[in-house]
C-alpha cells in the first residue's frame, strides 16, 4: 500500500504518460479535445522521420480516448458530491439573504458558516465510513482495495484540513486562545488511544496489558485526564502514595474555558501553579519507585523528550494519517504553552515538525499554511495537491464568506472563489452522469448572482448528449429554469430532426412545433400527408393532431393537417354539414397542397352519396351549390394535371398509382355523377328555401 | 489523472485527423489509406465501428461534423482536390429500416489539394468552408437542408496567402459581432502537390521543403462578413506571425465581448481579438490584437491546437512529442496545467531508477532532432513518476497525473 505521502506526490505531479509501445516510429501524439476535459490522442508522424515501412506502421492506428479520472467519480463519492451540492446551495441562499439591504447591518453569518462547515465534514466522514465498510469485503491485495484505501486516507486528511480551517478562519473566538478548540480537533481525528483504552479496560486485569502504560501516556497527551485516571484506578497498587499523588495532579490540571469567567492571565497563573506543584513532586522523588509514573509526571512538566517518546511510538499516530506531528504539537502546547495564541501557532507547529523529524507532505504543508493564517495559500495548495476540486471549491467558498463577513475584504479571494467554483463545476459537467450538479454550481459562479445563468451553462447544456427523450426533457427543463430559450429550441430541433430521420413523424412534428421551426414543421407535415396518401391513415400522428390547438398555426401545411384531421373527427361524429363546409373551405382557401386534392375529393364522395340517400328529408343539403361548383373546379384541375403529367413523364404516372390516388382515378367517374346530382338537388332546394325566405320577408313587411 | 481507452482503428496508414460530433458520442477518423471511419460510443463507453467510407482517390486530410440540427453529416477533404459531404440517413426501401452513410455531394471546384474543411456555426445555416492550397477559401451552402445533394458556392474568398493550411470559424457569433473566419497558411503543399499522385502524407510534403517564402509574409488573415457589401472582407492580418501556421482555432465564446484565437506555428500563440467600434459607413471596424499567451515549449513546431467545448482549456501538440494543456487562471494569465508524454520509445527498466526529485519535467527548450535526446527526456520524466510509484503498473497510471481542470501555481 502506498503511503499517504506517495499518494499525494502522485497526485500533485501533473504528468501523464501515454503508453503506446507499438508506435515506436511515431514521435508523439496529436490531441483532439472532446467535451470538457477529455482528450483523444493519436500517433503523429513527425515530418523529420522517413516514410515508415508497412512493418513500422504497426500501432499507427491506435487512438486513445483519455477521460479524467478521479476519486470524485467513484461509486462511493456520489453521495458526497450530491449532498455537498445541497449544502453549497443552501449556504449561497443564506449568504444572499444576509446581504445587507440599505442601511441594515450585515447579519452575522459565523454560526451558519460553522454549521455548513460541519455538514461538509460529516459528509466526508460518512464517505470514509462507507469506504471502510466496503474495504472489509475486499481482498487486501487487490488493486481496488488499494485504490479505495488511498481514497480513504485522502478523504480523512481533507476532513482534518477542513476542521483546522474551521477553527482558524471560520469559528474564530475572541481572545484568540485556541487550545481548547485544537484539543477537540485532535481528539476527534486521533481516536486510537480511546479505542485502545476501551479494549484494555475490557480485559480481566487491565494493568497486565502490554499497552496499558502507553495508552495512559497517550490519553494524557490528548488532555483526557479523567480517562487516564480511570485507567490508573485499575492498577493493583492504585492506593499507594505515588498513585494517589499522580491522580491528584491529573485531577487538578486547570483547563481554559472561554466563558467560565476566568481571565486569560488568571488561568495562566493557576496553570503555572499546578505545573510547579507537579515539578516539586517529581523533584521530591515521589515517583522514584515507579518509572511509569515518573514518566507521566515528566510529560505533565512539559519535558519534550518524554512527550516525543510517547507521540512518536503512539499506536494511533504511527500510521500515516497525517503524520505524528499533530498530536505532538498538541501535547507540547498542552504542557508548555496552554495560552497559545493564533499567531504563535505556526511557530509551535514548525518546532513540532522539526522535533518529529518528519518529511512534510503536501497536505501537511496545507495544514501549516492554515496555521499561518494564509487563506490564499490554503486555497492554492488545495488546487495544486488534490486531483479534483471538491475540497478546493467548498473550502474557498467557505473562506470567502467567512473572511468577507469579518470585513477583511479580499478581492483576490473573491476572484479565486469564482474561478475555482467554475472549474469544479466544469469538472463535474464533463462527467456523463454528474453534469446536472455541475450546472447547479455554475449558477453561483457569476458575479451577478443567481439571476443570470453563467454563460458557460448554455455551452454545456446544449452539448449534453440527448440519448433519450427523457434526457432531452431534462435538458429542456434545466434550460427553461435558466431562461435559455435558444438552448431549448436547439434541443427540440435536434430531437425533431432525429425523429424524422427515424420515421417517427408524429414525434418529429411535436418537437418541431416546440422548436417553433416553421420550415421543418412544413417538411414533416408534408411527409405525414404523403404517408397518408399511401396508407390512408394517420397512424400515430392522429392523437397529436387532435391536440395541436393554436400551435398548428406555425406552418400552413400543419394547419391544413390539423384541420383535415378535424374534418375526420367531425365526419366520424356524424356532423356532416360542418364536415363538408370545412372540407370545401380547405380546398378553396388553397390551404391544401394540390397533390392532396384527390384525397379530399374522395372524402367528399360519401358526403354527397349520403345526401342522396336521405332524399326524403329535403332540407338536408350537405354540400351547397356554391361549394359544389368549387369541388367541380377542383376535380377538373386535378384531372387536367394528371393528364399533363402522364403525357410529359411516364415515371410520375407510376408514382401516382399508389394508394389513394389510384382509388381516385378509379372512382373519378362516380365522383362526377355524384357532384352533378348534388348540384341539381342543391339548386332546387336552395332556390325553394330562398323563395320561402323571400316570401316570409315580404309577408313580414 | 486519466482513464485511457484504447481504440484500434485498423487504419493502414497515418491518421491525419479525428473529429467528434457535437455531443462527443460519434467520432470520425481519416487517414492516408483513403478511408474515413465512423465510430459510435456505446452505452458501456466503448467505441464501436459504425461504417467505413472510401474516398475515391488520395489521402483524406481532414474530417468535420455538421451540427446535429442538420442531421448526421460529415465533410471530408482530400488530396484529390475535392471535398465530400456524407450523410447518415435511413431509408425504408427494401426490408425494414436501413441506416447507411450516403455520399451526398462532391465539391470539386478546387484546383489543388484541399487542406481543410469546417462547417459554419449553426446560426448561419448549413454552410461549409473549404480551403485549398492555392489560397482560395470557398463557402458552400445547402439551400434546402432537406436535400443535401445540392450545394452552391456562395462566396469565394481570395486570401492572398501563399498556401492556406487551416481555417477556423468563430464558433459562437452573436448579434453584436459579424461572422468571422480565420485562415492560416504554411507553404510547401503547393510545391509538392503535383509530385505525389497516390496521396502521400501531408506532413512529409509540407515540411521537407525549405522555408522558401519570404519570412515577412503574414500567415494569418481574419475575414469578416460585411452586411453592407454582402461579402467577406479581410479585416485583420496578424503581422506578428510570419512562420508557417499549422493549425488555428477560435475558442468557443461563452458570451465574452472579445474573441480568442489559438495559432499553432513555431510556438503556440493565444491571441485576444477585441472588436473596435464599427466604422461610420457600417463596415467592420477591425480588431485590437493582443497576445495573451505565447508558449515555445513544444520543440520547433506546434502541429495541432484544440479547444474544449467551453473554451477554457486548449491543448497543443508539438514536435517534441508532448501534448500540453493550457488554461487561464483567475487573473486571465494562460499557463500550462498538464503535460502528456509519449511512452513509446522508452525502455521498461525505468522502475529501477533511484528516486529522483519528483517534478513535472520541463520540455527541452532547444529541440534536438535525435531520438536519443528525446528518449532521455522521456525516461527521466517517466522515471521520476515511476519512482514515486515503485509498486507497479497501476500506480504508474495513477502517477501519470494530469488534471486540466486545475490551475497549477508555480
Amino acid at each position: 500500500m502506498p503511503s499517504m505521502m506517495e499518494l499525494e506526490e502522485m497526485i500533485s505531479s501533473r504528468f501523464y504518460v501515454i503508453s503506446n509501445n507499438n508506435a515506436e516510429n511515431y514521435r508523439g501524439h496529436y490531441a483532439q479535445s472532446v467535451g470538457v476535459h477529455s482528450l483523444a490522442v493519436y500517433p503523429a508522424l513527425q515530418p523529420s522521420m522517413p516514410t515508415p515501412s508497412a512493418e513500422a506502421n504497426k500501432g499507427v492506428s491506435i487512438i486513445q480516448h483519455l477521460s479524467p479520472k478521479s476519486w470524485l467519480f467513484s461509486r462511493h463519492s456520489r453521495q458526497l458530491v450530491n449532498e455537498a451540492m445541497g449544502t453549497f446551495r443552501s449556504l449561497q441562499g443564506m449568504v444572499e439573504d444576509a446581504t445587507p439591504r440599505e442601511g441594515d447591518d450585515p447579519l452575522d453569518l459565523t454560526s451558519a458558516l460553522i454549521n455548513k462547515s460541519r455538514e461538509y465534514r460529516s459528509m466526508l466522514q460518512a464517505c470514509v465510513c462507507s469506504l471502510n465498510s466496503d474495504l472489509d469485503k475486499l481482498e487486501p491485495d487487490s488493486d481496488e482495495y488499494q485504490e479505495m484505501a488511498g481514497q480513504c486516507q485522502l478523504l480523512y486528511k481533507m476532513e482534518l484540513l477542513l476542521g483546522l480551517v474551521e477553527i482558524i478562519f471560520v469559528d474564530s473566538r475572541p481572545g484568540s486562545l485556541i487550545l481548547s478548540q485544537l484539543v477537540c480537533w485532535v481528539r476527534l481525528h486521533y481516536p486510537a488511544c480511546t479505542e485502545q483504552m476501551v479494549k484494555i479496560m475490557a480485559e480481566e486485569d487491565p494493568s497486565q496489558h502490554n499497552l496499558y502504560w502507553q495508552t495512559i501516556y497517550e490519553l494524557v497527551c490528548q488532555g483526557r485526564m479523567s480517562d487516564a485516571r480511570q485507567m490508573l484506578q485499575q492498577h493493583p497498587y492504585c492506593h499507594t502514595d505515588a498513585f494517589v499523588a499522580i491522580e491528584e495532579i491529573l485531577r487538578k490540571m486547570p483547563t481554559y474555558q472561554l466563558y467560565s469567567g476566568v481571565s486569560d492571565g488568571e488561568f495562566m497563573l493557576r496553570w503555572q501553579h499546578w505545573q510547579a506543584e507537579c515539578e516539586n513532586r517529581l523533584q521530591g522523588g515521589e515517583f522514584a519507585a515507579w518509572s511509569h509514573l515518573k514518566k507521566l509526571a515528566e510529560i505533565m512538566c512539559g519535558n519534550s523528550a518524554s512527550i516525543l517518546s510517547v507521540t512518536m511510538c503512539g499506536e494511533g499516530n504511527r500510521n500515516d494519517r497525517g503524520g505524528c506531528w499533530v498530536p505532538h504539537l498538541l501535547a507540547t502546547l498542552l504542557f508548555t504553552q496552554p495560552n497559545v495564541k493564533l499567531h504563535r501557532l505556526h511557530d509551535a507547529a514548525t518546532r513540532a515538525i522539526t522535533e518529529c523529524c518528519v518529511k512534510l507532505s503536501a497536505l501537511d504543508a496545507l495544514l501549516l499554511s492554515a496555521m499561518q493564517g494564509d487563506a490564499l495559500q490554503v486555497v492554492r495548495g488545495c488546487q495544486q495537491t488534490l486531483d479534483n476540486l471538491w475540497l478546493g471549491a467548498h473550502l474557498t467558498d467557505l473562506l470567502h464568506h467567512a473572511l468577507a463577513s469579518q470585513r477583511h475584504t479580499q478581492l483576490s479571494l473573491a476572484a479565486m472563489r469564482e474561478s475555482i467554483v467554475q472549474d469544479y463545476a466544469l469538472e463535474l459537467a464533463g462527467h456523463p452522469s454528474l453534469w446536472q450538479v455541475g450546472i447547479v454550481y455554475l449558477d453561483y459562479c457569476g458575479t451577478e448572482g443567481v439571476k443570470d445563468a453563467s454563460p458557460l451553462t448554455s455551452l454545456l447544456l446544449e452539448r449534453v448528449p440527448l440519448t433519450s427523450d427523457a434526457k432531452a426533457h431534462k435538458v429542456i427543463n434545466m434550460a427553461e429554469q435558466r431562461n435559455l430559450e435558444h438552448v431549448v429550441r436547439g434541443v427540440c430541433r435536434v430531437m425533431g430532426r432525429r425523429a424524422a430521420n427515424e420515421g417517427r413523424l408524429a414525434a418529429a412534428i411535436w418537437w418541431a412545433v416546440r422548436a417553433k421551426d416553421a420550415p421543418f414543421t412544413s417538411h414533416t407535415a408534408h411527409q405525414v400527408l404523403h404517408r397518408y396518401l399511401t396508407s390512408g391513415e394517420f397512424q400515430s400522428s392522429a392523437l397529436l393532431l387532435d391536440h395541436l390547438g393554436p400551435t398548428m398555426l406555425l406552418s400552413e401545411t400543419l394547419t391544413f393537417l390539423g384541420k383535415y384531421r378535424e374534418f375526420h373527427s367531425l365526419y366520424n361524429r356524424g356532423d356532416r354539414k360542418q364536415a363538408a363546409d370545412l372540407l370545401v373551405t380547405l380546398i378553396s382557401s388553397k390551404l391544401a397542397p394540390q397533390y392532396f386534392w384527390p384525397v379530399l375529393l374522395l372524402d367528399v364522395l360519401p358526403l354527397l352519396q349520403s345526401s342522396e340517400d336521405s332524399q326524403d328529408k329535403d332540407d338536408e343539403i350537405v354540400v351547397t351549390a356554391a361549394h359544389t361548383y368549387e369541388l367541380m373546379y377542383c376535380l377538373n384541375s386535378v384531372v387536367d394535371k394528371f393528364q399533363r403529367d402522364n403525357s410529359r413523364d411516364r415515371g410520375s404516372a407510376v408514382a401516382m398509382e399508389c394508394g389513394l390516388v389510384r382509388a381516385f382515378t378509379q372512382r373519378e367517374h362516380e365522383l362526377r355523377t355524384c357532384l352533378a346530382h348534388n348540384l341539381a338537388r342543391a339548386i332546387v332546394t336552395e332556390s325553394s328555401s330562398h323563395s320561402v325566405t323571400a316570401m316570409s320577408g315580404i309577408s313580414a313587411a | 489523472m486519466y482513464n485511457s481507452k484504447v481504440i484500434d482503428t485498423d487504419h493502414k496508414d497515418v491518421i491525419h485527423d479525428i473529429a467528434f460530433d457535437f455531443y462527443g458520442r460519434r467520432m470520425a477518423t481519416c487517414s492516408s489509406d483513403q478511408l474515413v471511419k465512423i465510430w459510435n460510443l456505446d452505452d458501456d463507453g466503448n467505441w464501436v465501428l459504425d461504417s467505413t467510407l472510401k474516398s475515391p482517390s488520395g489521402a483524406v486530410w481532414k474530417v468535420t461534423w455538421a451540427h446535429p440540427e442538420f442531421g448526421q453529416i460529415i465533410a471530408t477533404c482530400s488530396f484529390d482536390r475535392s471535398a465530400t459531404i456524407y450523410e447518415d440517413s435511413i431509408s425504408d426501401k427494401g426490408h425494414g429500416m436501413k441506416r447507411s452513410w450516403i455520399k451526398r455531394c462532391p465539391l470539386v471546384d478546387a484546383r489543388s489539394s484541399v487542406t481543410d474543411v469546417k462547417f459554419a456555426p449553426k446560426s448561419m445555416g448549413l454552410v461549409l468552408a473549404v480551403c485549398c492550397a492555392d489560397g482560395l477559401v470557398r463557402l458552400y451552402e445547402a439551400y434546402d437542408i432537406m436535400n443535401l445533394s445540392q450545394w452552391a458556392t456562395v462566396h469565394d474568398i481570395n486570401t492572398r496567402l501563399p498556401c492556406c493550411s487551416c481555417i477556423s470559424w468563430n464558433p459562437s457569433p452573436s448579434r453584436f459581432s459579424a461572422p468571422l473566419l480565420a485562415v492560416g497558411s504554411d507553404d510547401g503543399c503547393l510545391a509538392n502537390s503535383s509530385n505525389n499522385s497516390s496521396g502521400g502524407t501531408m506532413s512529409i510534403t509540407n515540411t521537407n521543403t525549405p522555408n522558401n517564402a519570404s519570412n515577412n509574409t503574414a500567415r494569418v488573415a481574419i475575414f469578416a462578413y460585411c452586411d453592407n457589401g454582402r461579402r467577406w472582407e479581410q479585416v485583420e492580418t496578424l503581422l506578428s506571425i510570419t512562420d508557417r501556421v499549422h493549425d488555428i482555432a477560435f475558442a468557443p465564446n461563452p458570451g465574452r465581448s472579445f474573441h480568442i484565437l489559438a495559432v499553432a506555428s513555431k510556438d503556440l500563440k493565444i491571441i485576444v481579438l477585441k472588436p473596435k467600434p464599427a466604422n461610420s459607413d457600417g463596415s467592420c471596424g477591425g480588431f485590437d490584437l493582443a497576445v495573451a499567451g505565447q508558449f515555445a515549449d513544444h520543440g520547433s513546431n506546434v502541429w495541432r491546437v484544440s479547444w474544449n467545448v467551453t473554451g477554457t482549456v486548449v491543448s497543443a501538440s508539438g514536435d517534441n512529442g508532448l501534448v500540453k494543456i493550457y488554461k487561464a487562471n483567475y487573473l486571465d494569465v494562460w499557463k500550462c496545467v498538464g503535460t502528456l508524454s509519449s511512452f513509446g520509445a522508452v525502455p521498461h527498466s525505468i522502475s529501477d531508477r533511484p528516486d529522483e526529485e519528483e517534478q513535472p519535467v520541463q520540455p527541452q527548450q532547444t529541440f534536438g532532432n535525435s531520438a536519443q535526446s528525446l528518449a532521455t527526456n522521456k525516461s527521466s520524466a517517466v522515471g521520476a513518476v515511476a519512482a514515486a510509484a515503485a509498486s507497479g503498473a497501476r500506480y504508474l497510471k495513477m502517477a501519470s497525473t494530469n488534471n486540466p481542470g486545475t490551475v497549477v501555481w508555480h
